[in-house]
């Protein structure tokens, strides 16, 4: 898929054309499957299935965002921060869940404090809220390669940046948010 | 951010990018005589060289939360009733849905059918696009990429193509 040829389809959708939209939805749908496949590389082959679910998802708060896409580029950091929007919705969901459920929750025993203590995807959405506050191309670029699934290379392009630029940039933003998770664990 | 906090953040940024450039052993010289009376960015640095790791632990945050995310998407309509029909199992996903089997709810009679629903968000009402019979121990149970492939069909086509699914099994 060409990205001239996603841009005219997402500004021609933007002002209203739904045939636009008719032709967008595989190109943009084949597009987040990429990124999930990549998502979950390393995984069995049924785990692909499963990337379909999580794609069609997130595609389809995606298609609600009414936006100027300016570009792929764009497109690409959009996908990645919805990505990102649907993995904190349902840890979110799921951690009220448990607290409605009954205040005995709050009697302490060794397993609920081991699986408390472990950070999940809610602390490192803080923590990443809080890099982007310092950085913003920093928390953007961890964005890109870890929720959109982008290679190095990709993201580095999307960026604007070398490669190895965007590997030293890497490195610095995962020490500062061990650091930042770590704060957040002291602070419990 | 002021703009002191924003030139403290501009060195720690270029200083632990030229330290992690030597060797571990040469970081601490390097950034004692670089730093000189800026305590605060020689502690900042060194606690960021301290933290930096080869361990995916953020890549294992987010396929940790992915996979628990995706699990509950498809289990969510486990259970849940479509007219007189229980889904009991997912059977497959697609591009714009999941099937299930399922079965009779209220027990009036033995009939398993699959069914298709769209996506949730698409509209969120659930689509039934097409059901057949499923004969006890039809292998169509584990072969989810033959009910997937059916879907875009029309009706009647696939009702036929299962049929053959079905007695080919």
């Amino acid at each position: 898929m060409g990205s001239h040829e996603l841009t005219g389809l997402i500004n021609r959708w933007q002002s209203g054309d739904d045939a636009a939209l008719q032709q967008l939805m595989p190109l943009i749908h084949g597009e987040l499957q990429r990124l999930a496949r990549r998502q979950m590389r390393g995984e069995a082959a049924s785990h692909t299935l499963q990337a379909t679910a999580l794609v069609n998802e997130a595609f389809l708060r995606l298609a609600d965002i009414k936006v100027n896409y300016q570009d792929s580029r764009h497109f690409l950091s959009m996908a990645a921060k919805t990505m990102r929007r649907v993995l904190v919705d349902h840890a979110r969901k799921k951690k009220s869940a448990k607290r409605g459920g009954n205040i005995r929750n709050l009697t302490l025993d060794e397993n609920s404090v081991m699986a408390t203590d472990a950070p999940d995807i809610l602390d490192l959405d803080d923590a990443l809220q809080g890099l982007a506050e310092v950085d913003g191309h920093l928390a953007s670029t961890v964005e890109l390669v870890f929720f959109g699934g982008l290679t190095y290379q990709e993201a580095a392009d999307v960026q604007g940046i070398s490669k190895t630029a965007l590997f030293d940039d890497l490195q610095l933003a995962k020490a500062w948010l061990k650091n930042q998770m770590a704060d957040f664990e002291q602070q419990r | 951010m002021n703009s002191n906090d924003k030139t403290h953040w501009h060195n720690v940024k270029a200083l632990f990018k030229s330290a992690r450039a030597l060797p571990p052993v040469a970081r601490e010289s390097f950034l004692r005589e670089r730093c000189g009376e800026d305590t605060a960015l020689l502690a900042d640095v060194s606690r960021l060289l301290g933290a930096e790791t080869v361990d995916e632990f953020v890549g294992d945050i987010v396929l940790g939360a992915a996979r628990e995310t995706v699990a509950a998407a498809a289990a969510d309509r486990l259970e849940q009733r479509v007219g007189n029909y229980r889904l009991i199992e997912l059977l497959g996903t697609g591009g714009m849905g999941h099937v299930y089997r399922a079965e009779r709810a209220d027990k009036e009679f033995e009939h398993e059918v699959a069914i298709k629903l769209l996506h949730a968000n698409l509209k969120g009402k659930p689509l039934q696009t097409w059901s057949t019979r499923i004969s006890p121990g039809s292998s169509m149970v584990a072969r989810p990429t033959m009910v997937h492939r059916t879907l875009p069909w029309s009706m009647s086509t696939a009702c036929q193509s299962t049929g053959t699914v079905t007695s080919g099994a």
